[in-house]
């Protein structure tokens, strides 16, 4: 009995886990003239798609366009004539990428991006209301107000501009050494941009929210695809573009800083490991990594949990490496 | 509009900001944008305290409101709105508010002006979602449509915009503020109809 609830408590998980990306590739054909067009694609969401294309040219290119489980049975609808929905390309090599990995990597939730750093700048706030009580200072001549009004707002706008802060995002290099797999999780709340198609797995959390897809299809190369769905939480996965760290010898690069535990569960901090070189010993300081890089780990394996020495693009990353 | 009208729209509208310095997304008040939550309650306060001797000029309301369109509009931008957009949305923020601004500052002088403004809003506030909602869920076996020109018009309303908020699930922790919009507009058409209200008692 026992083993029939394993057994079907697998097959559940492993549905789950098997397929459940909200992005899926589909072959788009437009012609010109042609700026730009969007795609509605019901409760998945929308997509808008820069093309750029003068009278007479044409352009037949694969785009990552939103999905949920059975929308391939849908036909996007077309904001204009000039751009066709061709279908959905043949999903087989991604899924069965995404299913070779080992069950832990893929049922394990994708990690939890920071807060949302969108808040407006205290500098160009104060100059909004500075301008207000100046603009009202002058209401005695509208004319000179109103000019001063629009000077004000086009410094509010270059200021705030100027002193956005990049997004916060975090990037998970997720690693199963036993079987030298792993997926690299880069995850934001709010939007998330990226170049590449080779996505093997994207999700939302919450997961009923619809995502708007920006996609810049100008140019020859791969299309930048920019996802958007405010509140939530987007979570891209694609192959590692690095080497397992291996404690004999770091091939992944430069870690800031590294922690380690052993079969029986003793955290020990290692302190900065430099690529090229053995694990280093233990050193004094925080004997456990974060929190939130080791949920509901299995227990009675080694794990290394580090975090990388250079940010991508403003964004943090650290490594988890689970066994041997 | 009166400079106490302004001052208590301005403290409304930046709602969303103080939000973010606490910690809090945005979108938590303004759904699908916060310039469209600013020109909401920009426009509100216009209808409701745009009489009386003392109200500003048009061009001098929308001198002031000039600064805080733009700050949202960054606010959009930074938050992923797509840039074109985002420019959409600032036109016609800016068009509507300039326009609602200079036909409220000539109605007024007539007696009926104030009247005017008070039965415009109340079509753009209550009676183009209530319409939307009797056609599309009254008429949802029919799969009839509201139209997209009187859908785009109840977007305008706090009504639409408190149940958009009220609609999305969350399991993120956050949690939307579904009766802010209607608050909003509310604790505006108090504030405006009190001095409409004192003024017509001297």
């Amino acid at each position: 009995m026992r083993l029939a609830l394993v057994v079907v408590l697998v097959l559940v998980a492993d549905a789950r886990g098997g397929d459940a990306s909200r992005l899926r590739r589909a072959e788009l054909a437009a012609s010109g003239p042609l700026e730009r067009a969007s795609l509605d694609l019901g409760g998945a969401g929308t997509a808008t798609i820069e093309l750029g294309l003068a009278a007479g040219e044409t352009r037949r290119f694969v785009a990552l366009l939103p999905a949920r489980e059975g929308s391939e049975a849908l036909a996007p609808r077309s904001s204009d004539e000039h751009l066709r929905f061709l279908g959905w390309t043949p999903d087989e090599e991604r899924a069965r990428r995404w299913s070779a990995l080992p069950p832990a990597l893929r049922l394990r939730p994708p990690p939890t991006p920071p807060s949302s750093a969108n808040a407006a700048s205290l500098a160009a706030l104060s100059l909004a209301f500075a301008a207000a009580f100046f603009v009202h200072r002058l209401r005695a001549r509208p004319g000179l107000a109103l000019l001063v009004g629009a000077v004000a707002a086009l410094g509010v706008f270059a200021l705030d501009t100027a002193l956005a802060r990049p997004t916060n995002a975090l990037v998970v290099y997720d690693y199963d050494a036993r079987d030298g797999a792993g997926v690299r999780w880069e995850c934001a709340r709010d939007r998330l941009d990226f170049a590449s198609d080779a996505v093997l797995s994207f999700a939302v959390e919450p997961a009923e929210h619809a995502i708007a897809v920006a996609i810049d299809a100008r140019g020859d190369g791969s299309p930048l695809t920019r996802v958007v769905a405010r509140g939530a939480a987007l979570s891209r996965a694609e192959a590692p573009d690095a080497a397992v760290p291996d404690r004999a010898s770091n091939r992944w690069g430069d870690f800031a800083e590294v922690w380690t535990r052993d079969a029986d569960g003793a955290w020990t901090a290692r302190g900065p490991w430099a690529s090229n070189t053995a694990l280093p010993p233990a050193v004094a300081g925080e004997a456990r990594p974060p929190g939130w890089m080791n949920p509901a780990l299995p227990q009675g394996l080694k794990l290394l949990v580090g975090r990388a020495a250079s940010d991508v693009r403003g964004a943090e990353v650290w490594v988890r490496v689970l066994g041997p | 509009m009166r400079p106490f009208a302004v001052a208590v729209a301005f403290g409304v509208a930046c709602l969303p900001f103080a939000l973010e310095f606490a910690g809090r997304s945005a979108w938590t008040l303004a759904p699908s944008s916060t310039l469209g939550w600013v020109a909401l309650v920009a426009c509100a306060a216009l209808s409701f305290a745009s009489g009386g001797e003392r109200a500003l000029k048009p061009s001098v309301v929308l001198a002031t409101w000039l600064p805080l369109f733009a700050l949202t509009a960054s606010a959009d931008l930074r938050a992923g709105d797509e840039r074109a957009r985002v420019v959409e949305h600032a036109l016609g923020a800016l068009a509507v508010f300039a326009a609602w601004s200079f036909a409220l500052d000539r109605s007024r002088r007539s007696p009926r002006g104030a009247t005017f403004a008070l039965v415009a809003w109340g079509i753009v506030a209550l009676g183009a979602p209530l319409l939307v909602a009797a056609l599309t869920w009254g008429a949802a076996d029919e799969a009839a449509s509201a139209g997209l020109w009187l859908g785009a018009l109840s977007k305008a309303s706090p009504l639409a915009w408190s149940y958009d908020l009220a609609a999305r699930r969350l399991d993120s922790g956050w949690s939307a503020w579904p009766w802010a919009p209607v608050g909003a507009a509310a604790l505006l058409h108090g504030a405006g109809s009190f001095f409409f209200a004192r003024e017509a008692r001297r």
